[in-house]
């Protein structure tokens, strides 16, 4: 079963772009990596999955069921974390926790305490007295609290301490083994490359690409960086393939999709002093995959 | 109707409550401390002498009424009663579901497992209870007032007509209130438009009643629905009165509840 579904689905602020015709898959048990920048359409698309906002056309689907008509109780399996975090003024971190409690009709406080204690939160605390860091860190519990069976995720490092993060990362890996789906929106892929085994790319609005994160990683796109004995004109690096070219006097990095040859080929003809060839991080992956279709 | 966010709304907007019914009780008790001196040295008459007809007739001082000491408060109840809780009915109205968006806080609350009539049920339901609680408070002290500085009877009967028009006035214009918040983008002054509708729609009436070619405007006020003439013989519930303004609330209601339906949260 897909945990969840999305189908054509658009959404469009007055005339403002949020997401178009978005069709997405996340397999139930999976933890799922959706990345672009700002202003791509992930906040949209899951501001639409939760019930915030409604599609233009197309729809959602979560666990088969339809996130407009029957919202209340995908809701109920929906464990949120948003983006930017804000809370009742005047409310402390125990009583807020315990108000989202009673809307899953949950008892007890045993996940409560074991949930504070793993990420270090003062649940006695007022909420309007904490750090950004530490909001998350509530938002975080309360994602939890209630043993959802899908986990989403938006931006869910930000403000957080590496310690912290790294807890994060191991409850959310342990909450996958147990069952639960978890989709991770993110615009600093090396987050989405620890955790996640496929991830989305969305580029203004629309799907730019699903793939396997080993498979992305293998994509034949190389970082070159080449010195020259000389000075060298920009364009005789004018290939197929080159993207985010930059050069100076006697030295061009790029990023290179393709096969070696006919660079390999072309750097023999210019002089080349010093020549080293890497493996992109999955940020320039990303890069390339944005630049190369704007 | 959720419990949970009932409860936890209700206790959220107390000091509110609390404070405005506490600010109301002191001016009708003063009023009404003041009512038994006024009527018997006619001062009232003195201010009538001194102003226009047409303000007079604006701000609902109607001699007609002063011929006991009820009627002599209605002339205050007019501005305590039902420009002064129309506010805070409005007010809240307004806040209960726009300050979710405003505070940002819709984000938690609209992805808890509650549908959105559930919410509009529940905050209507915080709204009914304060605006409810309000007029039983105004109308309590009222009578305590009316027992301990008024010599002589008041005619409870009347004093009960009128406290129930002024009830359902202000749970009118909470409706509209909770309606007009949804049309209005987040992050603009919603409370002034809110205040502003009260005032609106109080001169409105106010200055129709002192205009005589524009006097039929008046009653696209709520506020012309109110009869204050507790002194005319046969004072009492008129139907239609009470029709206008149980439509008036089933048809804001109504609009609220399918308007947020429908409305996109934008954080």
């Amino acid at each position: 079963m897909n945990a969840i579904e999305t189908i054509q689905l658009t959404k469009f602020y007055g005339r403002h772009r949020g997401v178009e015709n978005l069709d997405l898959e996340v397999k139930e048990g999976e933890i799922f990596g959706f990345v672009g920048p700002n202003g791509a359409g992930k906040s949209t698309t899951i501001r639409t999955i939760v019930g915030l906002i409604l599609p233009t056309s197309g729809s959602a689907r979560v666990f088969d069921r339809d996130v407009v008509r029957e919202g209340k109780e995908i809701r109920r399996q929906i464990g949120y974390l948003p983006s930017e975090v804000e809370y009742y003024d005047g409310m402390r971190v125990r009583e807020l926790l315990e108000y989202s409690q009673r809307f899953y009709n949950q008892q007890g406080d045993g996940r409560l305490l074991e949930l504070a204690e793993m990420l270090d939160l003062d649940l006695t605390r007022e909420i309007s007295d904490l750090s950004h860091g530490n909001k998350k860190k509530v938002a975080l519990v309360q994602a939890l609290l209630h043993h959802p069976r899908l986990i989403i995720l938006d931006e869910p490092t930000d403000g957080l301490d590496p310690l912290i993060q790294t807890r994060l990362y191991h409850l959310l890996r342990q909450e996958n083994e147990k069952g639960a789906t978890i989709f991770f929106s993110s615009h600093v892929l090396s987050e989405v490359e620890r955790l996640c085994r496929r991830v989305a790319i969305i580029r203004a609005g629309t799907l730019a690409a699903v793939e396997e994160i080993g498979a992305l990683k293998r994509k034949r796109v190389s970082r070159v960086c080449a010195e020259f004995s000389s000075p060298f004109p920009p364009d005789q690096l004018s290939l197929p393939g080159v993207v985010s070219l930059q050069t100076d006097d006697r030295k061009a990095q790029f990023l290179y999709s393709g096969e070696m040859a006919p660079l390999l080929q072309r750097l023999a003809e210019m002089a080349v002093d010093r020549l080293t060839v890497e493996e992109p991080s999955l940020e320039e992956v990303f890069m390339h995959y944005y630049e190369g279709e704007r | 109707m959720n419990k949970n966010l009932f409860w936890k709304e209700l206790k959220r907007n107390r000091t509110r409550f609390l404070i405005w019914a506490a600010m109301l009780s002191a001016f009708i008790l003063v009023t009404v401390a003041m009512v038994p001196n006024m009527a018997a040295t006619l001062k009232l008459q003195a201010i009538l002498d001194v102003l226009p007809k047409e303000i007079s007739l604006a701000f609902g001082i109607d001699p007609a009424n002063w011929t006991n000491p009820l009627g002599v408060y209605v002339t205050y109840h007019v501005f305590y009663a039902l420009l002064f809780a129309a506010i805070f009915s409005v007010s809240l109205g307004i806040e209960l579901l726009s300050k979710e968006e405003g505070r940002r806080t819709a984000e938690f609350l609209l992805t808890r497992p509650l549908g959105r009539n559930e919410i509009v049920g529940s905050k209507t339901g915080v709204l009914v209870v304060y605006v409810v609680a309000l007029n039983a408070v105004m109308t309590l002290v009222a009578l305590a007032g009316f027992a301990a500085f008024v010599p002589g009877p008041i005619d409870i009967a009347a004093f009960f007509v009128l406290s129930v028009y002024t009830l359902l006035l202000n749970l009118a214009i909470a409706a509209l209130g909770l309606f007009v918040s949804l049309l209005v983008k987040r992050g603009r002054a919603t409370m002034s438009i809110g205040v502003g509708l009260v005032l609106g729609s109080y001169f409105l009436d106010a200055f129709a009643k002192a205009a005589p070619k524009v006097e039929a405007l008046g009653w696209l006020s709520p506020f012309r629905f109110v009869d204050i003439g507790v002194s005319q013989a046969g004072y009492g519930f008129q139907w239609w009165r009470i029709l206008y303004f149980l439509g008036f609330i089933a048809v804001f209601l109504a609009l609220t509840f399918f308007r947020y339906r429908k409305k996109d949260i934008l954080i």
